[in-house]
């Protein structure tokens, strides 16, 4: 698609059906090979999950984090994501994910992880604010705040704001996490629509 | 079993997490995801337009939904 070398600076929006979480996961992981091999470009993708999904991160541990004879009984289901973080409830949520060689998001605040986090987050933040949400960028943390908050943290992803997340209220309204492969990122996250704690509980 | 909280485990989660619809009581999915794009095309994307995946790339999805589905995590490596 795009000559040798050559950065592809036209974006494609995606707006999928509901599907179920191994396909979400399947074509984010798709899309991000094909951005990785020059053959698709930049993408940014909005989706929802039918039937409700649990995802963990991808270094967690499904037996520890996971109760999948509960989830199977709500008919709900349970993926591993390709990024990291915690676990995330899909329910009535929108969810984006941005895939694009990391070089074309690393001239807004750099080409680290943190900083192309902080390029969507302030682009995130300023799209909730349009539709009305009083939404902030939470600021960096620190090496020592991040090891203490890992140490105390339960598997869940939205109990607690890592660096540059979206609060709102002083909560954390999106939950976002970023891979990188060869030269390309992926980053998704999570936007609840409303609370669905009632169909939490047990 | 905090990634699926139950009674005091879902009012902790509860206090930490905001949802859109606490502030936009009326907000859909569609409008939440038109002002994301509105607001993306000017601050992240220089130039963007509607698309869908390409053929490979449905192959290519459909070739690695099993790994997704499998309860063999391993696959993942």
């Amino acid at each position: 698609m795009s000559d040798a070398g050559a950065i592809p600076r036209e974006w494609r929006i995606i707006r999928s059906e509901a599907a179920d979480g191994a396909w979400n996961m399947a074509v984010d992981e798709a899309i991000l090979e094909a951005v990785m091999a020059g053959e698709a470009p930049p993408t940014l993708r909005l989706y929802t999950w039918q039937p409700w999904c649990l995802s963990l991160g991808y270094f967690q541990r499904a037996g520890r984090s996971a109760d999948r004879d509960e989830l199977a009984r709500r008919g709900w289901t349970l993926v591993r994501r390709p990024t990291g973080g915690r676990g995330v409830l899909h329910a009535d949520e929108l969810t984006y994910s941005i895939i694009a060689p990391a070089s074309l998001l690393a001239e807004f605040e750099g080409s680290g992880v943190t900083q192309t986090y902080l390029a969507i987050s302030r682009g995130l933040a300023e799209g909730l604010r349009l539709a009305g949400v009083p939404c902030e960028i939470a600021p960096e943390r620190t090496h020592r705040e991040t090891t203490a908050s890992a140490r105390q943290a339960s598997a869940a992803c939205f109990d607690s704001p890592s660096s540059y997340e979206l609060t709102a209220g002083g909560r954390k309204i999106v939950g976002s996490a970023q891979t990188r492969r060869g030269g390309a990122l992926l980053q998704h996250g999570s936007i609840p629509l409303p609370w669905t704690s009632p169909r939490l509980q047990r | 079993m905090m990634a699926l909280p139950a009674g005091a485990g879902a009012e902790m989660l509860a206090r930490s997490v905001a949802t859109v619809s606490e502030f936009v009581p009326d907000c859909t999915v569609a409008r939440l995801g038109d002002a994301l794009v509105e607001v993306l095309e000017g601050r992240l994307m220089h130039r963007a337009r509607p698309g869908a995946l390409s053929g490979a790339e449905l192959a290519m999805a459909v070739s690695l939904k099993g790994k997704y589905q499998s309860d063999d995590w391993s696959l993942m490596r």
